[in-house]
């Protein structure tokens, strides 16, 4: 097409005007929750005993400068014990206890809504294997409505926020206006910790925190009725071919112990690929990347959001929520995205008509993306 | 696309946007935005892989039209736009060059400085002249010090001092300077240095070059191998595997 020919559409209006009347279930509070206990990178190692001059250099000269844990009391040679598995185990459920219910508490308190107005709970974890699962012990605990819809997702890793925001939408959706949806992601990374003193695991110790978000989620009666940003749609790509690059091993560590395996290639992979996806769910609705105001992306690591940047064409700035979820709490798994989210949320620059990307990424290899309207 | 303020001349391998329509060689809001449609045309159709900015034989341009800016009270959008019109220009995938005759004045010199590469006619003068209008410098003194160096950067933009084409070569604000007769042969060969870059390799150099200036070594080296390994996947590099230190996480 020359230029002549050419017509300048104004694809952000474009797409206004084509889902003008349409409801979209809404994001109508987030809330993010921690371990009470937060530690720098050079206690961790401390705590953990590690000797090894290549692996203390690798927590020395991370980005991240602290992240929460729930780390055992050390001894008197300060050094925290070996867990069992059984700890281990206990500790997730414990702290999942413990995080579910704070973060419920906050996201629904912004609401001056009770824990008995919530119609569905969506369930997030991946650093543990509970059955029943957490949303049974959250519903018990937070004495939610004993006919509540519950979904337990697992299994899915750090890209699992964006899939159960799907689930949890379509939900919202499919109850019609005013069924009301929560959304938790809860993940207690510590819980899947191995104290070796290799450098993938080091590389795993050094990068996982322990954090909670809770989203509740309402489609609107009236279309015209903004309390939060809509979500407009979603794009997922699963590259099995990568499959192994980020994935549990719960054989080849003597204690059987859950145990993760990240590929130094991994950062790279999804560079290579995440043009496919942000593209796909951009062209779902003729949207340009200009077009787009805000990106929330998942604080997978910094080589990560490296790679992201230069495949996309996105600057710090653009990421910038991002970039302090990473240095201030480390990869909390699922529920990163939405602590990046509630800062973005939290400085209130985000105008009705804003257009935002959420991207996050896992095992699989899984790439998912989902496009907001303010 | 109606264009009233500038005008485009596009072959297959070189688009040239003519700024001389300028009411006075100044930039008001339309220009800006004609500019802006004119960035989006080329980046989503054109095939078209230099873009060259030029004004008349007198004047590049004498920067922005600032009465029209703010007629009645001051409307502080119309920087952004440029700003904004400013940072597609620094993200657009093309080589970009600034042909620079006679006057170049302002913010003018923003939109030279934003190019990839910059050739002027021996009888070119600059000005960062934004003090004297009781206004501040935009994109130039985010750039120029880059150029020239802080020192000589402060100089020109707190003198407002005009400048030959000489002055500007010596400084490494421009980078070739031609008579008047042998600009279009300067053109050809610039042009022709640039022919055999890959664009996105060109545009991810322009990328990494910048950021140089703005972020430490740590920083810088992440985003380094992070372009390098998207440069070497490209279907048509040639590829190898990048290695890196464990440590770079």
């Amino acid at each position: 097409m020359s230029l002549k020919e050419y017509t300048l559409i104004d694809t952000k209006q474009r797409f206004l005007d084509a889902i003008s009347g349409n409801s979209y279930p809404q994001i109508l509070s987030v809330a993010t929750a921690n371990p009470p206990k937060r530690y720098s990178q050079l206690e961790v190692i401390d705590l953990f005993g590690t000797k090894d001059i290549k692996i203390r250099k690798l927590f020395k000269k991370s980005h991240i400068k602290g992240r929460y844990l729930y780390l055992p009391e050390p001894g008197e040679n300060g050094i925290i014990r070996n867990e069992s598995n059984h700890d281990l185990i206990t500790k997730h459920l414990n702290g999942s206890i413990e995080l579910g219910t704070k973060v419920t508490r906050r996201c629904l308190s912004q609401l001056d809504m009770d824990v008995t107005e919530v119609d569905h709970v969506v369930c997030v974890t991946s650093t543990g294997l509970l059955l029943p699962g957490v949303s049974a012990h959250l519903v018990k605990h937070l004495k939610f409505r004993n006919n509540i819809q519950r979904t337990d997702i697992v299994g899915m890793g750090c890209s699992a926020g964006i899939p159960s925001l799907r689930c949890a939408t379509e939900s919202a959706s499919a109850g019609g206006p005013g069924k009301k949806v929560l959304l938790l992601c809860i993940e207690i990374s510590s819980s899947a910790y191995v104290n070796y003193e290799t450098i993938q695991a080091a590389v795993v110790n050094s990068l996982f925190g322990d954090g909670a978000t809770a989203l509740l989620l309402e489609t609107q009666k009236d279309s015209s009725t903004s309390k939060g940003p809509q979500i407009i749609g979603f794009e997922s790509r699963i590259l099995t071919d990568h499959m192994d690059m980020l994935k549990y091993d719960m054989f080849e560590n003597e204690e059987n112990k859950i145990s993760l395996i990240l590929s130094k290639e991994l950062p790279y992979i999804i560079g290579n690929n995440i043009e496919g996806v942000l593209y796909g769910l951009l062209d779902k609705y003729g949207l340009k990347k200009r077009d787009i105001s805000h990106w929330v992306v998942h604080a997978g690591g910094r080589k990560v959001l490296e790679s992201i940047k230069y495949n996309l064409g996105l600057s710090n700035i653009d990421i910038r929520h991002t970039m302090v979820v990473h240095e201030e709490y480390g990869n909390m798994s699922s529920g990163s995205v939405f602590f990046s989210f509630e800062r973005l949320t939290k400085e209130k620059v985000a105008k009705k008509g804003d257009l935002g990307v959420l991207i996050s990424m896992g095992p699989g290899l899984a790439i998912e993306s989902c496009l907001l309207l303010w | 696309m109606d264009l009233q303020l500038i005008h485009v001349t596009e072959t297959d391998v070189t688009t040239i946007i003519h700024l001389d329509k300028l009411d006075k060689g100044l930039v008001n809001l339309k220009a800006i935005s004609e500019l802006t449609n004119v960035l989006h045309y080329l980046e989503d159709e054109s095939k078209c892989k230099f873009v060259i900015f030029r004004g008349s034989k007198k004047c590049f341009g004498y920067g922005l039209d600032t009465e029209k800016f703010y007629p009645e009270k001051i409307d502080y959008d119309g920087f952004r736009k440029w700003e904004a019109m400013l940072r597609s220009l620094d993200k657009l995938n093309k080589i970009t060059i600034a042909v620079i005759e006679g006057d170049c004045f302002g913010a003018a010199v923003d939109l030279a400085l934003t190019c990839d590469a910059r050739i002027v006619s021996d009888d070119a003068k600059f000005c960062h002249d934004e003090m004297s209008k009781g206004m501040l410098p935009g994109q130039t003194v985010f750039q120029l010090g880059k150029f020239c160096g802080l020192g000589k950067m402060l100089e020109l933009v707190q003198t407002g001092k005009v400048y030959s084409a000489a002055e500007a070569l010596e400084l490494g604000i421009v980078n070739a300077v031609y008579d008047a007769a042998g600009i279009e042969d300067g053109i050809t060969a610039t042009t022709d240095k640039y022919a055999s870059n890959d664009i996105n390799i060109h545009m991810l150099t322009r990328r990494l070059s910048k950021e140089a200036y703005s972020i430490i070594y740590d920083n810088y080296i992440g985003g380094y191998l992070a372009a390098q390994h998207r440069v070497l996947s490209l279907p048509d590099a040639e590829g190898s595997d990048v290695t890196e230190d464990d440590e770079i996480i």
